[in-house]
């Protein structure tokens, strides 16, 4: 049955991030897929605007609409399978990350994104390509989907598979179910070297197609079901909350453990081979210390979250690279946390996640907007990043916390402006911080997403040139320019 | 001081629990078991007590070879050593009780401490038997404890308030939430833990007094109506409560 809701739909005209003003006219919450098309035959032939929401959690206004309908994949929520033995799972898009998680490893299987925010859909976290603590070891969303479904505007389904539909140098066409052709003339931009990206279309010759898909933000069709690998969940974990008296050794730490885990993935020797290395710095901390009175006083360097995988035959060795490396750097060991326990591990991601999450909520609270950001750059430039950050902001004297996946060179910075002018300023450093990061190599947005709040800096790395060829893509797509308004470009 | 924890495993909180083929145990194929939350605190208040009074912390467990890696995690919690009484068969509360008292008759011990109940079974019995079985006194629940010289008073937590009371070492505390906050192990306890000695003694495994006649899941709950808050929807509910849940 579909369903329009009349009354009671304010939950969709916002997610997380800043973005106010949304409106739309009604919410679809179809049922089946065949419902999916139907809804978006009816619209394309209106012309009405369709806005793909997932659960809303994201970060970048992607979600929400100006005009027209939401289309909600609530609804499409089923588990359809587990199959262990392939390592395989099959899902509807509504499905929300956190129940695939639990199911998934209560039956000793691992789905290793994991972005911090576990209540987002799995079909949101392909839509931007979301990653996560773990994606130092495992790469992000993009890298665990070997299918999915799409509905195209027209209403018509692709089902793709990995590798099904390669790209012939910059084109490519493909068949619809009910046998359409599309034709696609794949985007010539560079994507960033950058090991996390998710900023405008996926494009390299001879693409897969479904990577066209992944990281599209609801502008070129509705993904409605997935296929995804699945791997055997490692048996234990030996994770840690290290705190730092100052900067320089905290990411003299950092480069250690990072260069170290990258050479181990290729090696295998039992070496300390981080899968998670994240960042909270000292404003971060102080923001959360009353939950938590056992944060050090003196952790003026700020903290570092690892995980690594152990197995029982060599935990000891592992253990004790660990405990070397961590005393050279810090004289905090004694005061950090250690895990064995997957309860304690528990805690500490419940640490982790409450450090974004306080941050929302202070704005909630006090009405204040925050200007976070979401860029990563190439490793080798990651101090020259972090410098640049510092300096800025210690000179702005606006209140400030940054955490984020070190691991991957990839920090969000968060700016707290408490008023008029403040704001303005805030958004001036937003845009040196992005200026500075391109220069670098960098990318504008690493996990999030444009949305339709940094429709600008796409613009800005990849030029009017790269977001015409983008446009022409959505064109051959989505011909009645109906789905996503305002998202990615406008 | 001469401090006694007892500690088991319970599986994991997030394990969907099956019943198994017998109808009356769990089917324990790929259960992941933890450290029992409640006797984390009772750790927890062990370490504080050695802390203040010095001494040494003891970890008591009846079960198999399974339970070793969880005694670890309270040896990396900083408890000096370990003994594990070999018992496959667990049979009930009192055949546990019994035979952690066969072990701490012998011995000399100030205090033992415990979770209130293991997470699984929810018996709550092991704390108060054990006491009775040694003859000691026993306070349970308890969400504070100060011990000066022999004397010993405790806080706990009964239905709608407090109740404080005292006693005298030797005794037998059982650990309720607000206790304390279990502490993250250190990286040296941790590397510590592997080194320390769990004492293995044979189980005399007595014989069950209850005996488990079925385990079954609770029903599942279904969906339930959602009604709107019009007039409509208002007679719909006050019928609905009537007729179908007869609670008006
Ligand atoms: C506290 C907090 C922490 C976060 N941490 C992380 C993190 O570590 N890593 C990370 O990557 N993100 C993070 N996020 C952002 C957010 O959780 C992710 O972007 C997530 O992938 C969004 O999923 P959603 O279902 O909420 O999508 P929504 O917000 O509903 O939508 C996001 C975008 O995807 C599109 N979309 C949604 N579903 C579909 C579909 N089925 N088909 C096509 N398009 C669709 C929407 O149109 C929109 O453009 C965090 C957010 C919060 C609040």
């Amino acid at each position: 049955m579909i369903q329009t809701l009349d009354t009671d739909f304010e939950g969709y005209l916002t997610d997380t991030s800043n973005l106010d003003g949304g409106y739309a006219d009604r919410v679809y919450l179809p049922e089946t897929e065949e419902e999916v098309g139907e809804i978006l035959r009816k619209c394309s032939q209106e012309k009405t605007a369709v806005t793909i929401a997932g659960a809303g959690t994201g970060l970048a206004g992607g979600s929400i609409p100006f005009g027209g309908v939401v289309l909600s994949l609530a609804k499409l929520n089923r588990i359809i399978e587990i199959n262990k033995e392939k390592g395989l799972a099959i899902v509807e898009a509504g499905v929300v990350l956190y129940n695939l998680h639990r199911e998934v490893e209560s039956q000793g299987l691992l789905y290793p994104p994991d972005p911090t925010e576990q209540g987002g859909q799995l079909g949101g976290n392909f839509a931007t390509n979301a990653s996560g603590a773990r994606t130092f070891k495992y790469g992000p969303t993009r890298d665990w989907i070997t299918g999915a479904h799409v509905f195209l505007s027209s209403g018509e389904m692709l089902a793709l598979s990995r590798n099904g539909n390669r790209a012939n140098r910059y084109s490519m066409s493909v068949e619809s179910v009910n046998r359409t052709i599309y034709d696609i003339e794949i985007p010539r931009y560079q994507m960033p070297p950058t090991s996390k990206h998710s900023a405008g279309y996926y494009a390299k010759p001879n693409m897969d197609l479904l990577d066209l898909f992944i990281g599209s933000e609801g502008t070129l069709g509705v993904v409605t079901r997935l296929a995804l690998k699945l791997i055997r969940k490692p048996e234990r974990l030996f994770s840690g909350i290290v705190f730092f008296e100052s900067n320089e050794r905290i990411f003299g730490f950092v480069d250690e453990i990072r260069e170290r885990s990258k050479k181990n993935r290729i090696s295998d020797t039992p070496d300390l081979n981080a899968r998670a290395l994240e960042f909270v710095d000292a404003h971060a901390l102080e923001f959360i210390k009353e939950s938590y009175p056992s944060i050090p006083e003196n952790a003026n360097g700020g903290a570092i979250w690892f995980e690594q995988e152990r197995e029982e035959a060599s935990e000891e060795l592992l253990i004790s690279h660990w405990a070397e490396v961590i005393e050279r750097y810090t004289d905090l060991s004694d005061d950090s946390w250690f895990g064995l326990s997957e309860k304690d591990q528990q805690r500490m991601r419940t640490f982790r996640h409450a450090i974004p999450s306080s941050a929302y909520e202070f704005i909630k609270a006090h009405q204040v907007q925050k200007f976070g950001t979401d860029m990563a750059v190439p490793d080798n430039c990651f101090h020259d990043m972090y410098r640049f950050y510092r300096d800025e902001l210690d000179r702005s004297g606006l209140r400030n916390l940054t955490w984020g996946h070190i691991g991957n060179s990839h920090l969000h910075v968060n700016m707290l402006p408490e008023n008029q002018t403040q704001i303005a300023q805030a958004q001036r450093i937003s845009d040196r911080f992005v200026t500075k990061a391109l220069q670098l190599g960098g990318t504008v947005s690493a996990e999030h997403g444009v949305g339709k709040i940094k429709t600008k800096y796409l613009k800005q790395m990849y030029g009017e040139e790269g977001i015409e060829q983008m446009r022409k893509v959505k064109r051959a797509l989505d011909p009645t320019a109906i789905l996503g308004r305002g998202t990615m470009f406008r | 001081m001469d401090i006694v924890v007892c500690v088991s495993q319970t599986p994991d909180t997030t394990t969907k629990i099956q019943v198994g083929e017998d109808g009356k145990n769990i089917d324990s194929t790929g259960v992941k078991f933890i450290l029992n939350p409640y006797d984390e605190f009772a750790v927890e208040e062990g370490l504080k007590l050695r802390e203040a009074h010095g001494g040494e912390i003891t970890l008591l467990c009846v079960g198999d070879d399974s339970a070793k890696e969880n005694i670890r995690l309270g040896l990396a919690m900083g408890a000096d050593k370990a003994i594990l009484v070999k018992d496959e068969a667990k049979a009930d509360s009192f055949s546990v009780a019994s035979q952690l008292a066969d072990v701490l008759k012998e011995s000399n011990l100030d205090i033992v401490l415990l979770g209130r109940q293991s997470i699984d079974y929810d018996s709550a019995q092991m704390g108060p038997t054990l006491a009775e079985l040694l003859g000691r006194p026993c306070v349970s629940f308890v969400t504070s404890l100060e011990i000066d010289g022999t004397s010993v008073k405790a806080e706990r937590d009964i239905e709608g308030g407090k109740e404080v009371v005292e006693t005298s070492l030797p005794c037998v505390i059982t650990a309720q939430k607000g206790l304390n906050e279990p502490r993250y192990p250190k990286l040296p306890d941790i590397m510590k833990a592997k080194k320390k000695p769990i004492e293995e003694r044979e189980g005399t495994s007595p014989a069950a007094r209850v005996e488990t006649l079925s385990l079954n899941k609770p029903e599942q709950k279904s969906g339930g109506t959602v009604l709107d808050g019009t007039p409509e929807g208002i007679k719909e509910l006050v019928r609905l409560l009537r007729e179908e849940a007869k609670v008006i």
